[in-house]
């Protein structure tokens, strides 16, 4: 749990809690080669027209050259030869167009796809990640990576591959006519060369630095943005504003310091090397005029050789100037990448699968806990035979919800056994097991979609009517047709004219749309008022009737009828047994039971 | 332009300067030729080795003085467009602080997001742009074109022809990717919406094995904003290659005339040589142009999102002279007077001519099936929402007319939905009154009865929570927000549905600590559990956003159906006295 960036003093949204793993350099490439290496024909396609451009473009000059020659003087021009160079000069400028466009449509779709493809792989293995992920990260720092990151990447490869490949091929070829020429002023040209090496190399090492800062910095305030806004509610409840202001303003702050040192750095390097290589222009001049006094040199071969030395620097220079893209590129491919890293939550053992169940449940000794230090869970033990009920109580806090967790793989226990029909779930894929159960939780969630797309989340194959069903015997079907367009209303989460209960009368219309062979109620009525909740008990009873059921609630009515009442407390079963025989004990469900009745 | 217009304001004056510095420097680095033409012809090639050492030197001070200029732009360009985003955000975040939940809403959260983000780098970049690049462009191309006209006039009509071409060039690339950039924003917002969702629904997608499904909706937000890219740089493909040629169609024009005219003996070959250089340097200048207009047409795509952002005004704010609340002097704490009530976008009303008031010191609770006003009437008390008619009194001053900021103080909420955020416990129990002492907040723990599990906490109440507070069970985070409510200390304390997660027994030493020890508060409870309600001094019961019953415990028990319902439904059994 590192956190070499956070946030001091903010209020909330404070720095990175989740353990992502550094990832060097190689590592980054490698990653970026696997999505380069599947582009390979559009690449050498882009290096083709880039040459052949390339090429165009160095002969145009000839051509015009050959064409001013045919002017020899008033009356005397060349028509002919005018008229067949300006023709070429013609073809030479139109093919150098469309070879340009070609390029640049190459090179956008090969971008736009490679940005598609590393998206879409981000997001499938975040879907693949264990709970422990999603209870640590900031989701406004993931957001930020999978579109501001993301974006960042792509914008280097759009233009500035380019860039490096005419690049790389003017410099070698100009280094080449350099040597032809005169090796004695390549090697002065070149002492110039490691100062400007060793100088880029320091900047971006330096830069590099600054630039994963910002990225990160970036990343928190679209964390603080979004934890913001989305408890917005309670912040203005609280009169936060002005609070949550001042620590924007922190955020906010910090972000633009390390922006400014990133982007200003990195801007220097431009100038420098600009100012560099004129400093080595100067050197070539002067040695080659002395080089010239001694007669070891003619003017057309230090003319042609300064024009090559020219072209030598002016690609270095492009490279230095679009250094910052290439930085912020570097570190964005960082982030993102390094959420690939992370280990999904299938596990190798998970090799069988489970058909259709009976739904027999049995728990034999689980541990567990979230962190290292803290059991939540000891020594439970629990068998649940086919189709009994399982009611589930206790104080807040003593485990009830891991309970249910754990049934659903939603965090692996230390030690113990689950097993379902006795197989044991560890080998059973994590997805399998999960499909046995319908889950409804106290924590309502709808996407945004309509209020039909919602209900039929639960099974996609449910015919309108199986939706509308479910809907009516969850009590949802009256509220639902008061919205503006019924079922097809595009409800979220953030919908604010729908109460807490209602949104829970959907979630629970959800599962019985899903028609699952076990079912886990945690608190699913908490918000549900006792009639409403008395009017969809016997959808709910005949849901349950013959299929496994664990239910967690605090309304003692809802579980009265549990063929097993289990009591916890910290994480332990203290007493289990039916309604009648936990009354006649007078343990603690005698005075949880009793405790609804008493007065103040 | 508008307040995107009013953020760059302050800037202009530095953006001139340093985009002319930028400019100095670009000149500098174009004289340098001219230069070495000079030490080459008159130095090197006659052995003349002081004018080579002359113009040596100063050729090494211009570089220097090019390279400081340069150097200084930059400098500036990054300070200033980095500043502006600063002042961009801050003021997009301020303003939507006075947002109400309406305009929340309306523009949505997520949207939101990617426009304080997004958006203001979209105009940040063109804004550093414009003084490290794009300045040139215009300079060199308008320094040619008059160095061309002063070379020879006529040969520069070929020029003039070109124009009406390049402005239907630039005209159409306008065009056509301004919608597609307005396109590509809102795809961005979309697809930010589907990674929130998932990572707020996670277990429920886990739970349903939906990860294919969700997928399938993230590719296809994917593939909208890739197919808006890709209208956009489809478009801006043809833009350089085309402007180019026509730039070169004219170097072939300048050509064949002016054969003709070296012909005519009205042109030398040596001008038409010049005059072929500074078409080149006007072609140079235009090597960034595509990138020019995505910067600028994205930029002004993104402008507009962000002026919508501070246009967007909310109509719930604190009037000018506000009247303070006096508790002390005040009979009645709370009073609706024939409030009526329907969310914006909603087609039936939610409250409907509500009247009902609570004295002071008093607990009201109010009880109701699912859906039936309660917590509206939470929403509209301290002004989330005003309603459509009536009016509601705190202290007997009608709340349009108080201050916002004191409304809220001393009406203190504890919502129904839980949001803590990711600081220590005491942090955010500090928001309820941000200069508690310690004591305060161990004292607002133990009336919560939060106070013996987080002594038994290693770093107690200086435990850090993790975003939505997933390290703690529901009623523990409840109970937090509970003492976050008590530790205000407000005149009113209304606890909407805000112990439901918790067990009898806490339950009711909860409400037994309130009661015992915030006696000179007002209380309003609103709960699903009758054993929660029947001792309150009045129970409002609500059905169909209407009062249908108003008193006490067995006033109600004897009058009102509703409550009759709801009691029976609870109390059936009845205490087992074993």
């Amino acid at each position: 749990m590192a956190n070499t960036f956070g946030i001091k003093g903010a209020s909330f949204g404070k720095g990175d809690v989740v353990d992502f793993k550094k990832i060097d350099k190689v590592k980054v490439l490698s990653h970026l080669w696997v999505y380069a290496r599947r582009h390979m024909v559009r690449i050498c396609m882009i290096i083709f027209f880039v040459i052949v451009s390339n090429v165009l473009a160095l002969l145009s000059p000839v051509v015009t050259g050959k064409a001013i020659a045919a002017m020899i003087g008033p009356g005397k021009v060349d028509f002919h030869l005018l008229g067949v160079n300006v023709g070429l000069l013609g073809v030479l400028y139109v093919s150098s167009a469309l070879f340009t466009w070609m390029q640049n449509i190459f090179m956008i779709r090969m971008t736009q796809q490679v940005i598609y493809d590393i998206r879409v792989d981000v997001f499938s293995h975040i879907e693949s990640l264990p709970m422990s992920f999603f209870d640590s990260v900031y989701k406004g720092d993931i957001i930020s990576r999978i579109s501001y990151d993301i974006d960042n990447i792509s914008s280097c490869f759009s233009t500035d591959i380019v860039h490096l490949l005419t690049g790389v091929i003017t410099v070698t070829g100009s280094l080449l006519m350099m040597i032809l020429i005169n090796p004695t002023l390549t090697l002065v040209f070149c002492i110039i060369v490691p100062v400007t090496f060793l100088f880029a190399r320091k900047i971006t090492k330096y830069t590099r630095k600054l630039f994963r800062l910002q990225q990160y910095k970036y990343g928190e305030l679209n964390a603080y943005v979004e934890e913001a806004l989305t408890g917005q509610k309670t912040l203005k409840a609280y009169c936060h504003e002005a609070a949550s202001v001042d620590g924007f303003h922190k955020v906010n702050g910090e972000l633009n310091d390390s922006g400014y040192k990133a982007q200003f750095f990195s801007s220097i390097v431009m100038p420098v090397m600009n100012f560099l290589s004129n400093l080595s222009f100067l050197m070539v001049s002067s040695f080659g005029a002395v080089l010239m006094l001694r007669g070891k040199l003619d003017i057309s071969n230090l003319s042609s050789f300064i024009l090559y030395s020219k072209k030598f620097s002016g690609p270095i220079n492009e490279t230095a100037n679009i250094i910052n893209v290439i930085q912020s590129a570097f570190s964005a491919s960082e982030r993102v990448f390094s959420i690939l890293e992370v280990k999904p939550e299938a596990r190798e053992e998970e090799t069988r699968h489970l058909d259709s169940v009976n739904g027999s449940v049995e728990i034999r000794d689980i541990f567990f806990s979230y962190q290292p230090d803290k059991e939540i869970i000891t020594h439970f033990t629990l068998n649940v035979p086919k189709g009994s009920h399982i009611a589930i109580v206790g104080h807040t806090g003593a485990g009830k919800t891991t309970i249910a967790n754990l049934l659903m793989k939603f965090y692996n226990y230390q030690k113990g056994e689950i097993r379902i029909d006795r197989k044991d779930i560890q080998n059973i894929d994590r997805q399998d097991v999960r499909d046995q159960y319908g889950m409804v939780l106290q924590d309502t969630w709808l996407f945004q979609g309509t209020v039909m797309e919602n209900l039929r989340y639960g099974r996609f194959e449910a015919t309108d009517e199986e939706v509308i069903s479910a809907a009516k015997a969850a009590d949802a079907h009256d509220f639902i047709m008061k919205l503006p367009q019924g079922y097809e209303t595009v409800i979220s989460e953030d919908v604010t004219s729908m109460s807490q209960g209602q949104k829970q009368l959907l979630t629970i219309a959800r599962a019985l749309v899903a028609d699952p062979p076990m079912l886990i109620l945690d608190e699913a009525t908490s918000s549900v008022d006792t009639i409403t909740e008395n009017k969809i008990q016997k959808a709910m009873d005949l849901l349950m009737e013959g299929r496994t059921s664990f239910i967690i609630a605090h309304r003692l009515s809802t579980i009265r009828n549990a063929d097993v009442i289990i009591v916890m407390e910290d994480g332990k079963i203290v007493e289990q047994g039916n309604h009648e025989e936990l009354l006649n004990k007078q343990g603690a469900y005698y005075t949880l039971y009793n405790s609804q009745f008493a007065d103040v | 332009m508008g307040q995107v217009g009013k953020y760059i304001k302050p800037y202009v004056v530095g953006i001139v300067i340093a985009a002319s510095m930028k400019v100095s420097g670009s000149l500098v680095d174009l004289a340098l030729p001219y230069i070495t033409s000079i030490i080459i012809d008159d130095g090197v090639a006659n052995g003349n080795l002081p004018i080579v050492v002359k113009y040596g030197i100063i050729m090494l001070l211009l570089s220097i003085c090019g390279a400081l200029l340069t150097l200084r732009a930059h400098r500036n360009a990054v300070r200033i467009s980095q500043d502006f985003a600063k002042d961009v955000r801050n003021g997009m975040f301020e303003h939507i602080q006075s947002y109400s939940l309406k305009e929340l809403e309306g523009i949505s959260t997520s949207s939101l997001i990617t426009r304080i983000t997004n958006d203001v780098q979209q105009v940040q970049q063109l804004i550093m742009m414009t003084m490290r690049m794009f300045m040139r462009t215009p300079v060199l191309a308008l320094g040619g074109s008059i160095m061309a006209f002063v070379l020879d006039p006529k040969l520069s009509m070929i020029l003039l022809v070109l124009l009406p071409f390049l402005y239907l060039v630039i005209q159409y690339t306008l065009k056509k990717t301004k919608p597609i950039y307005k396109r590509l924003q809102l795809n961005l917002d979309r697809l930010t919406t589907v990674v929130r969702e998932n990572l707020t629904g996670v277990k429920v997608i886990k739970a349903f094995g939906r990860q294919e499904y969700e997928k399938k909706r993230f590719y296809q937000r994917s593939q909208d904003v890739k197919d808006a890219e890709l209208g956009a740089g489809m478009v801006l493909a043809v833009v350089n290659p085309l402007i180019t040629l026509l730039m070169n169609i004219a170097v072939i024009a300048v050509v064949w005339f002016g054969g003709l005219r070296v012909n005519a003996g009205g042109m030398q070959t040596g001008q038409i040589l010049a005059y072929l250089n500074y078409l080149t340097m006007i072609l140079n200048s235009f090597t960034n142009i595509s990138k020019i207009f995505s910067m600028c047409t994205r930029a002004s795509a993104s402008g507009a999102r962000i002026n919508q952002v501070f246009d967007t005004v909310s109509d719930i704010y604190t009037p000018e002279s506000p009247e303070a609340i006096e508790m002390d002097g005040a009979e009645d704490a709370i009073s609706f007077e024939n409030v009526s009530f329907t969310y914006p976008g909603d087609t039936h009303s939610s409250l409907e001519d509500v009247s009902f008031h609570i004295e002071r010191g008093h607990t009201l609770a109010i009880i109701g099936p699912t859906g039936c006003g309660k917590s509206t009437l939470v929403n509209l008390l301290v002004r989330f929402y005003d309603p459509d008619k009536g009016s509601i009194r705190v202290g007997g001053v009608d709340v349009k007319r108080t201050d916002l900021n004191e409304l809220r103080t001393k009406v203190s909420v504890v919502l129904q939905k839980t949001m803590l955020f990711s600081d220590t416990i005491a942090a955010n129990i500090r928001w309820g009154k941000p200069d508690a002492s310690i004591e305060e907040i161990q004292n607002a723990c133990s009336i919560a009865q939060m106070d013996s599990y987080i002594d038994q906490l290693p770093e107690r109440y200086d435990t850090q929570l993790s975003q939505g507070a997933v390290n703690l069970s529901g009623g523990q985070k409840q109970r937090i927000s509970i003492a976050r409510g008590v530790v205000k200390q407000g005149d009113i304390l209304v606890m909407d549905d805000s112990s439901s997660a918790l067990d009898f027994t806490t339950d009711l030493k909860l409400r037994q600590a309130i009661k015992s020890r915030l006696h000179e508060c007002t209380l309003v409870i609103i709960a699903q559990r009758i054993s929660t309600v029947m001792n309150a001094d009045r129970i409002l019961v609500m059905d169909k956003g209407r009062v249908v019953g108003f008193g006490n415990h067995s006033q109600l028990l004897d009058s009102c159906p509703i409550y009759q319902e709801i009691y029976q439904s609870q109390m059936g059994g009845g205490a087992v006295n074993g």
